[in-house]
């Protein structure tokens, strides 16, 4: 047991060299190749990330791009409401201008129309008097006419036609 | 007469038979035979005017009729030939105006209220006369509705003397 516990050269210098033989194996066979794995995952990683990076600076861009289109068309969406309000306005100003006119045509016409008829009827109503008192004229000249009334008024012509 | 081109047609064979005559006499004795023949052959109207009796015909009623007017009986016969039978009544009205116009005759139409007396007639006739330049042989009518004075009608020119008239003149002047 006293043995066990003495150093010994020899093992220890075995010990040495396993340990040696060790670390250069794993150098060999398991620390390149990790490092490498590292390496190309560390690489791997940065490619992702400057996608990542890309990806948000386009699509930032296309935000950029999205607002500004929204920011036009809803500039020109109020531009056309407004000339929408502006051709509504007009058109009702239009109309109304027409009706108006054309209001005043018939209130024109009417009054027109209304006097005329009055006109027709007072003319009709005068006519019928004249009629009437030419008529009752003639009948009273008629029987009022003698004999020697009827030879004057034809010797009358007569002269007036010798003239 | 219903056109122009038939009362242009009748002054031309008024004026041809017109220029058969040698004197005014002659006109006159012309006009009244067509006249009278015109008024004889209106007993043979309906038949004259039917197309489907045949010229020769009619020549033949007009022969029969007219034996004592041969220069009528020969104008109507060239109106027969002509298709122009119905111009005769505007051809005699033609040929006596002609004649009259020979003659000197002015011929009037006059209507009064009342028929005129003999002496009113001839002071018309008389005032005619002197107005138109001839002869004036005058035809009296009778209307009631004239009231009073004369209408008289001579050589295209209407004269309305009436109170009929004047009451309507007036009138008119009144519903202007």
């Amino acid at each position: 047991m006293q043995d066990l516990l003495k150093p010994d050269f020899g093992v220890s210098l075995l010990t040495v060299i396993n340990f040696l033989l060790l670390v250069c194996l794993l150098k060999r066979f398991v620390w390149k190749p990790l490092i490498a794995a590292l390496e190309r995952r560390e690489e791997q990683i940065e490619q992702d990330k400057q996608q990542a990076r890309q990806a948000r600076e386009s699509a930032e861009q296309l935000k950029a791009e999205l607002d500004d289109k929204l920011a036009q068309i809803e500039k020109e969406a109020a531009k056309q409401m407004a000339q929408a309000v502006q051709l509504g306005a007009a058109q009702r100003d239009e109309i109304l201008a027409h009706a108006k006119e054309q209001a005043a045509r018939l209130i024109a016409q009417a009054q027109a129309q209304a006097a005329a008829e009055k006109d027709a009827a007072m003319a009709q109503v005068r006519d019928d008097i004249v009629r009437t008192a030419v008529l009752a004229a003639q009948q009273v000249v008629a029987r009022q006419l003698d004999e020697a009334s009827a030879r004057k008024t034809v010797e009358h012509v007569l002269e007036e036609i010798a003239k | 007469m219903n056109n122009t081109t038939e009362r242009l047609a009748a002054r031309r064979y008024g004026a041809a038979y017109d220029r058969l005559n040698r004197s005014a006499q002659e006109a006159a004795e012309r006009a009244d035979a067509l006249e009278e023949a015109s008024r004889l052959l209106e007993q043979v109207q309906q038949q004259m005017k039917d197309p489907s009796v045949t010229c020769a015909q009619k020549k033949a009623w007009v022969h029969d009729l007219l034996k004592d007017s041969p220069d009528a009986c020969a104008l109507i016969t060239v109106l027969l030939d002509a298709k122009r039978y119905n111009l005769l009544p505007a051809v005699a009205e033609e040929v006596r105006a002609l004649a009259d116009g020979r003659c000197g005759i002015i011929r009037a139409q006059v209507w009064s209220a009342r028929a005129l007396p003999a002496d009113e007639q001839q002071r018309v006739e008389q005032v005619l006369s002197q107005r138109y330049g001839g002869t004036a042989k005058v035809q009296f009518y009778t209307d009631e509705k004239l009231v009073g004075g004369l209408k008289i009608l001579c050589q295209g020119e209407l004269i309305d003397g009436t109170l009929q008239g004047q009451l309507q003149r007036l009138a008119q002047n009144l519903m202007k």
